[in-house]
């Protein structure tokens, strides 16, 4: 069983607030839900509540980076990206300037239904220009991404977990640089985000009848180009990638850039496949998408020549919606 | 449509709602008991909508839109018209679910065995959810969509009116004044707006968070008829939708509401500034319970 650290993020962003004060936090209206309570506390003077106006709230923090501060915008990841978009992609990542915009609730891990599941919020961002991309895994990643981002001299992007948060990792991030969990060299899975947990359950499970079952986790998708990873997919007969993203736009579509320009392994991208989502339950979604453990397992079988069945249900109806019991107040 | 007394349907959604929180262990509890005049007013006491055309127990959800769906719609169990309610705030949705059950419109089982997974009574209501016209959960979007329909209503000649619940929320966003701007530049007197002015956001009180008042005068400058009432009245109410039907420019009724009205507990929370999600603790479940057994 994995540790489990309340509210990582928060926490970093007191520490950070201390070491640097060039940094200014704008929240719109979800300021406890998404951890900054404790340095809006600790730093009244550099906390600014944008109210629910992302558009302007976004034309804000260019304003902040402008006047050369540091503005960090923790929010929903659907309104940390999409809602704000044009004002993003013009007055923040055009003129390259250091704002930090965190999105936490990243896919399918909010019973929110549509309107707050971001299975898109990869793919806008690291599209722009100039915009670096980073998925936390784990507490290990939400409590060191700040600091380990603080020198990038452009917009981050970083799709963040909240609440309750397994350690998955033991040291700090680093940006560039994937984590090897398991090598092996015939069927490599590339996992990002908040799968992590259960890529390693499922492997450690399979690697009992598949040895050289090998699991990477990723944690910067932009820019994609760890030369690790690039010499382990080289070795492999069969590359996996498994997020909570559409494949169309986040870390397959990333993978499959690489290898349409250095062939070898063939792919499975296991993620959500060009559709909008609906609410309910985490292991539901996970299950109706087709990304839960199931889902990957069939992946790995398939790529070792036996073929599993789809587990992708739509029959499966009951279950309670279970909320993240280390969130104080919004879903 | 309903032999029920707007009064009834009002107590209906309170005690409905606050089972479900109870169920759910959590819920938007206080914007249903906030708004709970408003929607009994308007169903029992102004809306002309035709008789419902979705079942009683609602399918099973099949598939988000896409291409080869036959897809439900909340709408249907709006009726034909010519009136029409277009939820703008998708937290409202069990409001809106349990005003539809008071109103005969919706088994009442279904809110315990659709809200679940696989259900159409989500959380946060999209519009394959009984009663939603509007994928609204991201604020501030209903109101556009809806002067679309009413500027495509007149084009047709179609009569009746087109409503629009608003939360008073949703007046942070920079959308709901184009919104506002284009009803009122386009003269639509077949679009009303009512919004629940419960004062309250996520992080706490409004006018702590991001004042928005003075809310009729913004309206008012907007180029829009106001009326201003007691949101949790429904003779108040229901008058200044009366008047708003025959109105000669967009109108709106704005309704300061109590969003801690019906039970007790929901009066500290709001003290506290906790009011937005409430997930119970034992001692609130254990008093919201014997409140509602006594109600």
């Amino acid at each position: 069983m994995n540790e489990i650290i309340s509210k990582p993020f928060g926490t970093a962003l007191v520490e950070h607030g201390k070491k640097h004060k060039d940094i200014v936090v704008i929240t719109n209206d979800l300021t406890a839900s998404c951890e900054a309570d404790e340095f809006a506390a600790a730093f009244p003077d550099r906390a600014f509540k944008g109210g629910m106006a992302e558009q302007n709230l976004a034309l804000t923090l260019s304003g902040f980076a402008r006047e050369g501060m540091r503005p960090i915008y923790p929010s929903f990841a659907v309104f940390t990206t999409r809602r704000p978009y044009e004002q993003i992609a013009l007055s923040i990542a055009y003129p390259n300037l250091p704002v930090r915009l965190v999105g936490f609730l990243p896919g399918l891990t909010t019973p929110g239904g549509v309107s707050h599941q971001a299975i898109d919020d990869i793919g806008l961002m690291k599209q722009l220009p100039n915009m670096t991309v980073i998925e936390a895994s784990d507490a290990t990643d939400m409590s060191s991404i700040l600091e380990e981002t603080y020198a990038i001299d452009g917009p981050v992007y970083i799709r963040a977990l909240r609440g309750l948060v397994p350690k998955l990792h033991q040291s700090p991030i680093s940006i560039g640089q994937s984590r090897e969990i398991f090598q092996g060299s015939k069927v490599l899975v590339v996992v990002s985000g908040s799968l992590t947990a259960t890529a390693i359950n499922v492997v450690t499970e399979l690697r009992k009848e598949f040895s050289d079952l090998a699991l990477i986790n990723i944690n910067t998708i932009k820019p994609f180009g760890d030369p690790h990873l690039f010499a382990r997919i080289k070795e492999a007969q069969t590359v996996i990638t498994y997020e909570n993203h559409l494949i169309t736009s986040g870390l397959a579509s990333e993978v499959a850039m690489h290898l349409a320009q250095n062939p070898g392994p063939r792919l499975i991208p296991v993620g959500i496949n060009d559709t909008f989502t609906h609410g309910g339950g985490l292991d539901y979604l996970l299950n109706f998408y087709g990304i839960d453990a199931e889902a990957l397992k069939n992946a790995i079988y398939v790529a070792y020549g036996k073929a599993g069945a789809s587990t992708k249900s739509s029959d499966h109806v009951g279950g309670k919606i279970e909320l993240n019991k280390g969130v104080a107040e919004g879903l | 449509m309903t032999n029920k007394s707007a009064a009834q349907v009002a107590r209906d959604i309170r005690v409905s709602a606050a089972r479900w929180t109870i169920r759910a262990n959590g819920g938007y509890l206080a914007q249903a008991c906030g708004s709970a005049e408003i929607f009994a007013s308007l169903y029992c006491n102004v809306l002309d909508l035709g008789p419902s055309k979705g079942p009683m127990q609602p399918p099973k959800f099949v598939s988000v839109p896409n291409k080869s769906r036959q897809e439900i719609n909340g709408e249907l169990w709006l009726g034909d018209g010519p009136d029409l309610l277009v939820l703008s705030p998708a937290h409202y949705g069990t409001a809106q679910y349990c005003a539809l059950v008071s109103i005969g419109r919706l088994d009442e089982s279904a809110l315990v065995s659709e809200s679940s997974d696989g259900g159409l009574l989500e959380l946060i209501a999209a519009e394959h959810s009984p009663g939603v016209v509007v994928s609204a959960g991201s604020l501030a979007t209903a109101l556009g969509v809806s002067v679309g329909r009413a500027m495509a209503r007149r084009l047709q000649k179609k009569a009746g009116d087109i409503w629009v619940f608003l939360s008073d929320g949703e007046l942070q966003e920079g959308a709901t004044w184009e919104s506002l701007q284009l009803a009122s530049a386009e003269s639509l007197t077949n679009l009303k707006v009512i919004v629940d002015i419960n004062g309250m956001q996520v992080d706490g009180p409004m006018k702590e968070i991001m004042p928005i008042e003075p809310i009729g005068d913004k309206f008012a400058a907007f180029g829009w008829q106001v009326f201003e009432v007691d949101g949790n009245d429904i003779d108040a109410i229901t008058a200044a939708c009366k008047k708003a039907q025959s109105s000669d420019k967009p109108a709106a009724i704005l309704c300061r509401t109590k969003p801690w009205t019906g039970f007790t507990f929901l009066k500290k929370r709001w003290d506290d500034k906790k009011l937005h999600f409430i997930r119970l603790t034992e001692a609130e479940r254990e008093g919201l319970g014997k409140e509602i057994a006594a109600s």
